[in-house]
């Protein structure tokens, strides 16, 4: 397990100290490549949400970590996560984004797949003695579980449960899930895809940040300030939230106290919001319509689930890392399932006010990605610290740390994750 | 069948409303909209014209007056600010209705800023409406055909 820092030969684990990581993290094509295996290869990977793969012989092509997958409902109703390649010779087996299918063909010589990743064709077959074709389905993850909606793989078998996994998080996981009143969660039929050329933890840290926004979105509080007459200041010096490392890296930001009145004001600025006044039961023609629209900014928080999966708004984000510097972000609005059309077209409206590569937030922090990225390997001290709130965290009965929601309590949090993983021999 | 040809005016109007942007003039080029309009970019450039579908951008003009204030004035994206060129096709014209015609206009943008250059197509379908102090715009919807790609920070007012 060594690894270049600064050219010599060291130890990928010396690179992540308890309040600080070597700038190397975001930079290292070595340290990436053990990511990809020891991380990605060997932990519970978010792969997508059901209401995107419905009915049986729905599909929807992703990655795990760098790896092009498809994730296939087969004619049962079962998940699969299919490694995308050909066992012939590496073509990929399916290129559309969605569809629906009742197998998987190889265009390039014809070998055909099932939805579960059998091999079920090959063409000519004489031309191959005794081809097992039982040994040549497309390789898929051993695990595949949904925790109420949410999908998760591992191509790892030997890995705590899902439920083990995600454990500290489950009481957020419930509330992001049950945050609509009388309705389940559904996939919006569209995602927006952002990149930057960067490195892939630098999204994984950034959704947990309560430091940042003061400043980053500077504009677009004074937007805000100007339209709702909300304060101008997202946090102050003042404790007035908590940030917690949750546990196997996961970790929430907590602003429902920071920014709840606000976020409510918030939707008098949508394109198309009812006016104040406006009776909202008969608007939406539901009995519920004040619960139900109070429910479009989310339920408040924000929560990052190891390594590749955040909740943030009402989107569901997901960080696909694609090389050491360049990494992409999905990001997928969930609408009210069975909810009132005006519901979900004003949820879609809220997010894009932040969100997106146009909305008034979420650029602002691709630009510190990138000038992260221009500054990074100036100077000789090569670290990135991450100190902030150390002396003031508190460590809870359940083993969690509690710090301000402006300490960089989360970001310890996911790296001692991130430790663990790399530390193990596999 | 008699082809309609996009009004001169309106033409002159796109080509105008083109520079205003290059030359980074928002305000000017807000000026052009009226009280209104709607100026969008579905992330689908095949949606359907209506509002159920997620977009990168969904304005009203106050959403679109925040817009110009952040491009022109708050986004660090913005700092220094891009620069863009954009070469406009011919404008076909689509439909009349009443005091409103509707065209559909081929662009090429070009994008620079600190060193890094982007190039950006589509098409624009704009719903314009005259009026007494001549032709205005009332809908301006951006079809980028790499809307559904993985796409960096589109600050930048297309
Ligand atoms: S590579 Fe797939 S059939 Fe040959
Ligand atoms: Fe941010």
């Amino acid at each position: 397990m060594t690894t270049s820092v600064n050219g010599a030969e060291g130890n990928a684990l010396d690179l992540v100290l308890p309040d600080r990581v070597h700038r190397d993290v975001y930079t290292d094509p070595t340290v990436f490549e053990m990511e990809m295996e020891n991380i990605f290869m060997h932990t519970w990977v978010y792969v997508g949400h059901e209401s995107e793969i419905a009915r049986p012989g729905d599909y929807k092509t992703t990655e795990v970590g760098n790896k092009p997958v498809i994730l296939s409902r087969d004619r049962d109703g079962a998940i699969h996560v299919l490694m995308n390649r050909c066992r012939h010779r590496g073509a990929t087996v399916c290129q559309w984004p969605t569809g629906n299918a009742t197998s998987f063909r190889c265009r390039f010589h014809g070998w055909t797949y099932d939805q579960a990743g059998r091999l079920t064709g090959v063409a000519y077959q004489e031309g191959y003695s005794g081809l097992d074709k039982s040994a040549l389905s497309l390789e898929s993850a051993p695990l595949v579980e949904s925790y109420r909606g949410l999908v998760f793989a591992s191509f790892d078998r030997d890995v705590p449960t899902l439920r083990e996994h995600l454990g500290p998080a489950l009481e957020f996981l419930d509330r992001f899930i049950d945050h609509i009143p009388g309705h389940g969660l559904r996939a919006a039929p569209q995602a927006q895809r952002l990149r930057y050329p960067a490195n892939w933890k630098i999204q994984m840290e950034n959704s947990l940040d309560g430091y940042h926004a003061n400043f980053t979105h500077a504009s677009f509080f004074s937007i805000m300030q100007a339209r709702t007459a909300q304060p101008a200041q997202y946090v102050s010096a003042k404790r007035t939230s908590d940030s917690v490392a949750l546990g196997n890296g996961h970790a929430m930001l907590d602003q429902r106290v920071a920014a709840g009145p606000a976020l409510r004001r918030r939707l008098d600025t949508l394109p198309g919001a009812p006016a104040p006044g406006t009776d909202l039961d008969a608007l939406f023609g539901v009995p519920d319509g004040e619960q139900l629209y109070a429910a479009t900014p989310g339920p408040g928080f924000n929560l990052a689930i190891f390594p590749n999966l955040a909740l943030v708004g009402i989107h569901l984000r997901e960080i696909h890392p694609v090389s050491v510097d360049r990494t992409d972000v999905v990001l997928r609005p969930m609408l009210a399932d069975g909810g009132p059309d005006p519901i979900n077209r004003l949820r879609l409206r809220y997010h894009e006010l932040f969100y997106g590569p146009s909305g008034f937030g979420q650029p602002d922090d691709l630009e510190m990605f990138d000038r992260i990225k221009e500054g990074n390997s100036a100077g000789t001290d090569p670290w990135i610290r991450l100190d902030r709130g150390l002396d003031r965290e508190v460590t809870e009965a359940d083993g969690s740390q509690r710090g301000d929601i402006t300490d960089e309590t989360p970001q310890r949090g996911q790296y001692r994750q991130w430790r663990a993983l790399m530390a193990k021999q596999w | 069948m008699a082809v309609e040809t996009v009004p001169a005016e309106l033409a002159v109007l796109l080509r105008r409303e083109a520079m205003l942007l290059d030359q980074r003039d928002y305000h000017g080029w807000l000026d052009l909209f009226t009280e209104d309009c709607r100026y969008w970019m579905p992330v689908d450039p095949d949606a359907a014209d209506e509002p159920d579908t997620l977009c990168h951008v969904f304005d009203d003009h106050a959403r679109l007056t925040d817009r110009v204030w952040r491009t022109a004035n708050g986004a660090h994206t913005e700092d220094p600010p891009a620069r863009t060129a954009r070469v406009l096709g011919e404008p076909v014209h689509l439909a009349r209705d009443a005091d409103e015609v509707s065209c559909f206009t081929p662009f090429l943008l070009l994008y620079s800023r600190r060193g890094r250059q982007e190039t950006f197509g589509g098409s624009y379908q704009h719903r314009a409406v005259t009026t007494p102090d001549g032709w205005r715009i009332r809908e301006k919807r951006i079809r980028l055909i790499d809307g559904q790609s993985a796409l960096p920070a589109l600050t930048i007012i297309f």
